[in-house]
């Protein structure tokens, strides 16, 4: 009954919503909006907790003064700050300031440091060693040089080459990796819905 | 240490199981008794329990080899004296046997039972899977290698530099690189869609990047979105991120600064984040005003919203703009939404995930695709912005350059040192 109870929610669950995104509304009613809904709220409410619970752990983490309390202190006071000033003043010039100058800046520091990174790798990746290597190498060649503003005036070959690679072999490869994904997730979904897998189940 | 006669696994001398399979360790140490199965010393010549005659022992190899060999017994003395003979030896018998407590039930005696060879070879296939490490294949074991290789250091040092250098490109080019470019068909196509809207119409626009990108993506947007504000279509922007709301609130609010009068609420607005992925979005198409009711900045009906004037579903917008820096988030809107309404989509996407939109844009679900920093600058716009709104593609287009001269480079200087 333990194991049964949890697996037949979900089968009936995952049923409901499915018939709903095959047009079946009319017969379920308001049903498979309402699941959705339900599991919306119940990320959100699972998204505040692990808020919550994070904020509590740096918190007790800077009380007792462990090692790199200071970040802790930083992380609980900006958490702190930002979540009491987007429920107090929601859509307010504060909160656009701690966007515009705090978060754009992080996100845009960590996305910079990646050219170092691909720079790096790049050297490393397109060392001609085997014929995977230059195959690799010659197609990065003609796609970087594709970007480049001036790849047609070093020769219009290039930006034809760019774009007969994207609308040919990278298409199959990506039509190839749409296929095997949609695949793969008919038969996860097919595996809960007959009680295969039951990753909702306390086992 | 014992080790196991059946798996070579070394045990402790306290067990008489191995640890590992489960085979018995006794042999080695006790004699089992025919009739009762109790275990007993060695020098033993009856059961202590039953009395029944035990079996002589089996010669071991160490019995055969010479004295001064022999290894030592864990029960002999560290010295080498003899151990005393038991002084009951040959008095078994002249005493009625104990009725000595079988500390085992019979049932356990049942249920505890040397494993079976299947049960052997599955236990040593588990253990093999918990505490191997996983094989590096023959491609992974050559990639790890070259990770460790190491870069020299005057040539990283040279390409970190020319990084920095295209990071500041833009004050030494400004914007030198648009006239270079002609623009590609995809790009003119979009731009005539965007020009075949009404002086006011609609659009729907979907913020689902996150600021990270916004070097990449941002002058694309601000420019199509001028061109839409400058011939008085309403912008409805929505994020199926949370951050995506952000960003709208910043493209937008500087777009708007190049179009006089253009004013948030009546030519744009902001919708807010719509959670629930897919099926959020399928509810959205169905229900834009339910689930959305009010706006994001100043939580206004839709009612006191002139830009939202006659919407009710995403059908009634006359063009979808997908802002997009993640193929999932694309790939939502195209599965849920496009597949559900008549309005065209247009997509302006990262570099990064183009080509994971190309078989979109061929099958016609996308009605046009652009790729952002390229694109920024092919985008016809007549009278540009006065800012200088296309300074990060220079640099984009330079750290493109980059990589070419590190691919280069990777082949040159190890043949010239070679040759050195």
């Amino acid at each position: 009954m333990r194991r049964a109870v949890p697996v037949a929610v979900a089968c009936l669950t995952g049923l409901v919503v499915l018939l709903g995104f095959f047009g079946a509304d009319g017969i379920l009613g308001g049903w498979p909006n309402l699941l959705v809904e339900g599991a919306a709220f119940l990320a959100a409410l699972a998204l505040l907790m692990g808020a919550a619970h994070l904020a509590l752990a740096h918190g007790r983490r800077a009380l007792h003064g462990e090692a790199e309390a200071g970040h802790s202190v930083v992380l609980v006071i900006a958490m702190l700050a930002t979540f009491g000033i987007g429920v107090v003043l929601p859509g307010s010039a504060e909160l656009a300031w701690i966007f515009d100058y705090l978060y754009t800046p992080l996100q845009a520091t960590m996305t910079a440091l990646l050219a170092f990174f691909i720079v790096s790798a790049a050297y490393r990746a397109f060392r001609l060693r085997h014929a995977e290597a230059i195959v690799l190498l010659i197609t990065s060649l003609f796609m970087l040089l594709g970007q480049l503003a001036v790849s047609e005036r070093i020769s219009p070959v290039i930006p034809a080459l760019r774009d007969w690679t994207l609308a040919i072999p990278v298409t199959a490869g990506v039509r190839g990796i749409l296929l095997g994904t949609a695949l793969g997730t008919l038969a996860a979904t097919l595996r809960i819905l007959i009680g295969m897998d039951r990753p909702q189940a306390l086992e | 240490m014992i080790a196991c006669k059946e798996c070579g696994h070394e045990n402790p001398e306290a067990l008489r199981q191995c640890e590992f399979c489960g085979a018995s360790l006794t042999p080695d140490r006790y004699r089992e008794c025919p009739a009762c199965g109790a275990l007993n010393e060695p020098d033993r010549a009856a059961c202590a329990r039953c009395q029944t005659p035990l079996p002589p022992p089996p010669p071991t190899d160490a019995a055969s080899e010479p004295a001064g060999d022999q290894p030592r017994t864990p029960d002999e003395p560290p010295d080498g004296t003899p151990i005393e003979e038991d002084p009951l030896t040959g008095l078994e018998g002249l005493l009625p046997p104990a009725d000595v407590p079988d500390p085992m039930s019979a049932q356990d005696r049942a249920a505890f039972h040397l494993p079976s060879d299947d049960e052997r070879e599955d236990a040593t296939l588990l253990h093999r899977i918990a505490t191997e490490r996983a094989p590096l294949s023959p491609m992974r074991r050559e990639g790890a290698s070259t990770t460790r290789e190491r870069m020299p250091g005057g040539i990283r040092r040279l390409l970190y530099l020319l990084v920095l250098l295209a990071a500041l490109m833009p004050l030494i080019t400004g914007r030198q690189s648009q006239p270079w470019e002609s623009p590609r068909p995809q790009t003119l196509q979009l731009a005539q869609a965007m020009a075949d809207i009404a002086a006011g119409g609609q659009v729907l626009v979907a913020f689902d990047y996150t600021p990270g990108y916004g070097g990449e993506l941002d002058p694309l947007a601000e420019r199509v979105l001028v061109d839409l504000a400058r011939r008085d279509v309403a912008l409805v922007a929505i994020s199926t991120r949370p951050e995506g709301v952000g960003v709208a609130w910043q493209v937008l609010g500087r777009a708007a600064t190049f179009v006089p009068d253009y004013q948030y609420g009546t030519n744009y607005i902001i919708l807010g984040y719509l959670p629930g992925a897919e099926r959020g979005l399928r509810m959205a198409t169905q229900d834009l005003a339910t689930i959305l009711p009010h706006d994001d900045v100043r939580q206004m009906s839709w009612e006191e919203l002139p830009a939202m004037q006659g919407i009710r579903t995403v059908d009634d917008f006359d063009a979808i703009l997908l802002l997009t820096d993640d193929g999932n988030s694309a790939r939502r809107w195209l599965e849920q939404v496009d597949t559900q309404v008549d309005t065209p989509t247009y997509a302006l996407a990262t570099a990064r995930i183009e080509p994971l939109l190309i078989p979109y844009r061929q099958s016609g679900q996308l009605a046009a695709l652009v790729g952002g920093a390229y694109g920024a600058l092919e985008y016809p716009l007549e009278e540009p912005p006065q800012r200088n709104d296309l300074h990060s593609t220079d640099s984009h287009l330079a750290l493109w350059g980059i990589f070419v001269l590190a691919a280069i480079l990777a082949n040159v200087v190890p043949w010239r040192m070679h040759r050195n």
